[in-house]
């Protein structure tokens, strides 16, 4: 934990003293002592070698056809094949769809993982399944079992610098409620951005002053804090009045600070950069999470679209194929251009992919028996396909891969030991990865 | 340290509580704290017993109180409060689980607020615990006429209640023991199994089924109902935990049985979980720990603390009263949390108060309170009663976000464990920045108002303003950067708005200590 030190702080009063003339305090604590030059510098002299390393999450909520994206199926019978036509990518042999024409430039910067399969084909337990790695409550209202990979790697790294929030969705968190952290603790949950980054005038409302409260009053509120928040820390062993403390002070400083309202204002970018991300939810989104995790946050998973085309899946994925394309091109570019690829995990996935056979309503229905993810960036090797899926679709045909696989790999190239154990709620230890391992063709 | 546990041994002839705190303090040779001072007492006990904060005309009267048996008789007074029944009765709606959430119409009110007030109603009679436990496990009837069958509403399956049962009132986890031996403890499945027995007849009829839940069934006994263990398939008899199987007539209600069994002064669990629960509650830290997981392996930091506390909440005939009595006059309770030499780092031997965050309910009502602005209760349709306080609600589904920001359960287990209080981002935030706290501190009439329009010197209105939230008169350092503050700001109520918030967002305030 970062703690400032602080010496003669006269912190005693109400009950009779016992002898302490010295307090370490962690950051709030004496708000007075908060300074973000002293936090960047704590945090670069705590960080070994894959610290830097974040996460970008593509969430494609309702599950993303594999066979209209990643891997087609030109030679199958139309009524599996689909509406688009293959492209050639700038790595020979490997084809993708014709709406993705942006990606198919980076492919040598993107791997696919083509044989990932789980045994659920829900949407709620199939989520629970990606999300953690384990099958999960068949309700959607049913609480999770398991804390989400965004929260395993909250819980494990923290943020990158110590005033960002650690785990950020946009704009919110997925209407199952398995993005969360559940027993790891709640201060591992996500912090929700709460609006559109695309919309005019965008502004964080979890950031936002409530009506009436000035950002004058709150930075005198938060001066006369540090002058009477002195009760005696060492008082209390269990954490909780440090963990406030530094909460407080993240809170303050999100609110009034600079760096953070800095990091969510996308005013801030070039226009051309806006543009190439795209002006719409995808690009914008895409282009926060890299402030985002530029300026310290360690995950940020993008919720945007709904994926589920039962019907009439064309005018679906038109919507949804070509701003998710630009975003995650963009991306790419741009953080190959400010050198910070092999530092950005960029991971695209839903809970499922959809039935390699159209459907009566001209749709694709759920199918978890082989889908594709996309993984980039982060160190993990570009250009590569992992695993293949039956002839037509269907069935794993070689090198079936598991959610905790995928998540493995994750945490690998963040320098998260797979060893890591969390205690659950009845004080078990379990083991963040399970049965998955990395996938060790991409890294 | 010697000729302080000589005198603390003198002061506590007679007293088997305090004697069993000073033998292990003086076998670990960990010195005590002193004992806090009457501000500091007045505020925790009051928030420990009511879940209320003190005034400050309380404070100021206990304070200048000069006779020696004060504490004993505030501790009294406390217990008569009815805050002292609804804020007990809302922790034992937790560990009930009287849950309205989860249905899908709100036909589950009437049930949960039929409930919470029947626990309510058992707290502030004084009902006796034996006597509680057994209405609640024995209930019988309409959840729309018996009260305590609305527990069979959450409770509902062999696993609901050898689990509810054992860590509610027995303090056993003997979850593992369903699917295999209980691998840190003696309980196998046929122990598992054969506890469930007990609840094998518990019959349902009628109940709305529209919902998630079916609401207002009647409860009943069935003429038969039997349970098997899953490996051997044997047929097990109603059994009660680690003793051999009741010996009943299919004339005889099982759970009659294990209730009797369970309320057996004797009881190796009964009254000394109830004993550890209740200590728990006032120290943050159960001498079992955590309250509902006794286990040889697991065994009591001071057992013979823990025998004296059940024992004689056994002979009072289970009286809880008298047990908070006894543990909230016990000396542990009277010492300061401020920690000497050495025992900084004591966290299992009572030796100093160990802090805590308020509970969330608490929290909101001690800033409604303090700043004379009620929340407003959103009762699904319409609102709860104005003047409604948050250790009134009945159950858990009232959206009030910082009531979940803060941790309060989702009452979807019998364990206390349930209620969090882990520091979060979202708590930094709803501190600095939420309309519930700028509305109360804004609002046109309360306690910021009346310090704007009165006409008082800033320095004695500051000196009500720290009485009122910290429950003491502000050391001179803060006064002086109080007074400098306000001397600055034109709009008064702008200014004593900051101060108190600036108050309110402390550790001092959010702690009881």
């Amino acid at each position: 934990m970062l703690r400032i030190y602080q010496n003669e702080l006269d912190t005693n009063h109400g009950c009779k003293s016992g002898v302490s003339r010295r307090n370490f305090l962690q950051i709030g604590g004496g708000l007075a002592g908060l300074s973000l030059t002293n936090l960047l510098r704590a945090d670069s002299q705590t960080a070994p070698g894959h610290k830097q390393k974040s996460v970008i999450v593509f969430w494609t909520h309702g599950g993303m056809s594999q066979q209209d994206t990643y891997d087609m199926k030109p030679d199958a019978p139309s009524e599996y094949r689909g509406m688009y036509l293959p492209v050639q990518t700038n790595v020979t042999g490997i084809n993708i769809s014709e709406r993705f024409p942006l990606q198919a430039k980076v492919m040598d910067r993107i791997s696919q993982v083509r044989s990932v399969w789980h045994e659920n084909g829900i949407h709620a337990p199939s989520a629970h399944w990606m999300q953690t790695g384990y099958f999960g409550p068949t309700l959607a209202r049913n609480a999770a079992q398991r804390p989400s990979f965004g929260s395993v790697i909250s819980r494990a790294l923290g943020p990158r610098v110590p005033l960002m929030p650690a785990y950020v969705t946009v704009p919110k968190s997925e209407a199952f409620g398995y993005q969360g952290a559940v027993y790891l603790g709640k201060r591992y949950n996500p912090f929700e951005v709460g609006g559109d980054p695309n919309a005019d005038g965008f502004k964080v409302p979890n950031l936002a002053l409530p009506n009436g409260l000035s950002l004058d009053s709150v930075n005198s509120r938060r001066k006369l804090l540090g002058a009477f928040d002195k009760i005696r820390r060492d008082t209390d062993q269990s954490g909780v009045m440090e963990g406030l403390d530094t909460f407080k002070g993240q809170a303050l400083e999100m609110v009034t600070g600079e760096h953070v309202r800095k990091a969510f204002d996308l005013s801030d970018e070039d226009d051309s950069l806006r543009e190439k991300y795209g002006r719409h939810q995808y690009g914008q989104s895409a282009l926060l999470a890299r402030r985002l995790v530029e300026a310290g946050t360690r995950v940020v998973t993008i919720n945007t679209g709904y994926w589920d085309h039962h019907n009439d899946i064309e005018p679906g994925l038109e919507q949804h194929l070509p701003p998710l394309d630009r975003a995650i091109w963009a991306l790419i570019e741009d953080l190959t251009e400010r050198g910070m690829l092999d530092d950005v995990v960029i991971y695209c996935a839903g809970e499922f992919g959809r039935t390699p056979l159209i459907n009566g309503h001209a749709g694709r229905d759920h199918w978890s028996k082989c889908f594709t993810v996309m993984l980039a960036g982060g160190g993990i090797k570009g250009g590569r396909i992992v695993g293949a899926s039956e002839k037509w679709g269907g069935g794993v045909k070689e090198r079936p891969s598991t959610p905790l696989d995928v998540m493995a790999t994750i945490y690998n190239q963040l320098g998260i030991p797979l060893t890591t154990h969390y205690e659950d709620a009845t004080g078990r230890p379990v083991s963040i990865v399970g049965s998955g391992r990395p996938i060790r063709e991409l890294i | 340290m010697e000729s302080r546990f000589k005198q603390l041994d003198a002061e506590f002839a007679g007293n088997a509580i305090n004697q069993a705190l000073l033998r292990q303090w003086r076998q670990l040779q960990i010195q005590p704290s002193e004992v806090c001072d009457d501000e500091t007492f007045i505020r925790r006990v009051s928030l420990d017993i009511s879940g209320t904060l003190p005034t400050a005309e309380q404070v100021t009267a206990f304070v200048n109180d000069t006779t020696s048996d004060k504490r004993a008789r505030l501790i009294d007074r406390l217990l008569d409060t009815p805050e002292y029944a609804s804020y007990f009765a809302q922790k034992w709606a937790d560990i009930l689980q009287n849950r309205g959430k989860g249905y899908s119409t709100s036909k589950q009110r009437p049930g949960t607020a039929l409930f919470a007030n029947w626990i309510r109603d058992s707290l502030l009679q004084n009902k006796p615990y034996d006597q509680f436990v057994t209405e609640i496990l024995t209930a019988t009837g309409s959840q729309a006429v018996n009260p305590p069958t609305v527990w069979y509403r959450s409770v509902r399956t062999p696993s609901n209640y050898v689990e509810s049962v054992a860590q509610a009132f027995l303090g056993v986890r003997i979850q593992c023991a369903q699917c295999h031996h209980h691998p840190a403890d003696r309980w196998s499945q046929a122990d598992y199994f054969g506890f469930a027995a007990n609840f094998a007849r518990v019959g349902r009829k009628t109940g709305f089924a529209d919902a998630e839940v079916p609401t207002a069934e009647v409860i009943y006994v069935k003429d038969e109902g039997d349970v098997f263990h899953p490996r051997t398939g044997e047929l097990l008899k109603p059994k009660p935990l680690g003793d051999d199987a009741f010996n009943l007539s299919v004339f005889d209600d099982p759970r009659i049985a294990l209730s009797r069994w369970m309320t057996q002064p004797d009881n190796p669990y009964f009254a000394s979980t109830m004993a550890n629960r209740m200590w728990s509650h006032f120290f943050s830290r159960g001498i079992i720990h955590p309250v509902d997981d006794r286990r040889s392996t697991n065994p009591p930091s001071n057992p013979e603390l823990l025998d004296a506390l059940a024992e004689s909440f056994a002979n009072s005939g289970f009286d809880i009263k008298h047990l908070i009595r006894i543990i909230c006059n016990s000396h542990a309770y009277q010492l300061d949390s401020t920690p000497n030499q050495n025992n900084a780092t004591d966290n299992k031997s009572f030796a100093r108060f160990y802090p805590r965050r308020m509970a969330a309910e608490i929290l909101l009502d001690a800033i409604s309170q303090s700043l004379e602005v009620p929340t407003v209760f959103p009762g699904g349709p319409g609102q709860f009663p104005g003047g409604t306080r948050a250790i009134e609600l009945p159950d858990e589904n009232v959206a009030i976000a910082f009531l979940d920001v803060f941790g309060r359960p989702a009452r979807f287990k019998a364990c206390e464990c349930e209620r969090i209080d882990s520091p979060t981002l979202s708590q930094g935030l709803e501190l600095v920045n939420s309309q519930q706290i700028q509305d109360k501190l804004a609002a046109e009439t309360g306690f910021i108002q009346r310090l704007a329009d009165n006409n008082v010197s800033h320095a004695i209105n500051v000196n009500l303003v720290f009485l009122t939230l910290m429950g003491r008169l502000p050391i001179d350092a803060e006064k002086q950067v109080a007074i400098e503050y306000l001397d600055t700001v034109e709009d008064r109520a702008e200014a004593y708005r900051n101060l108190v918030w600036s108050l309110l967002a402390t550790n001092e305030f959010m702690f009881i200590r």
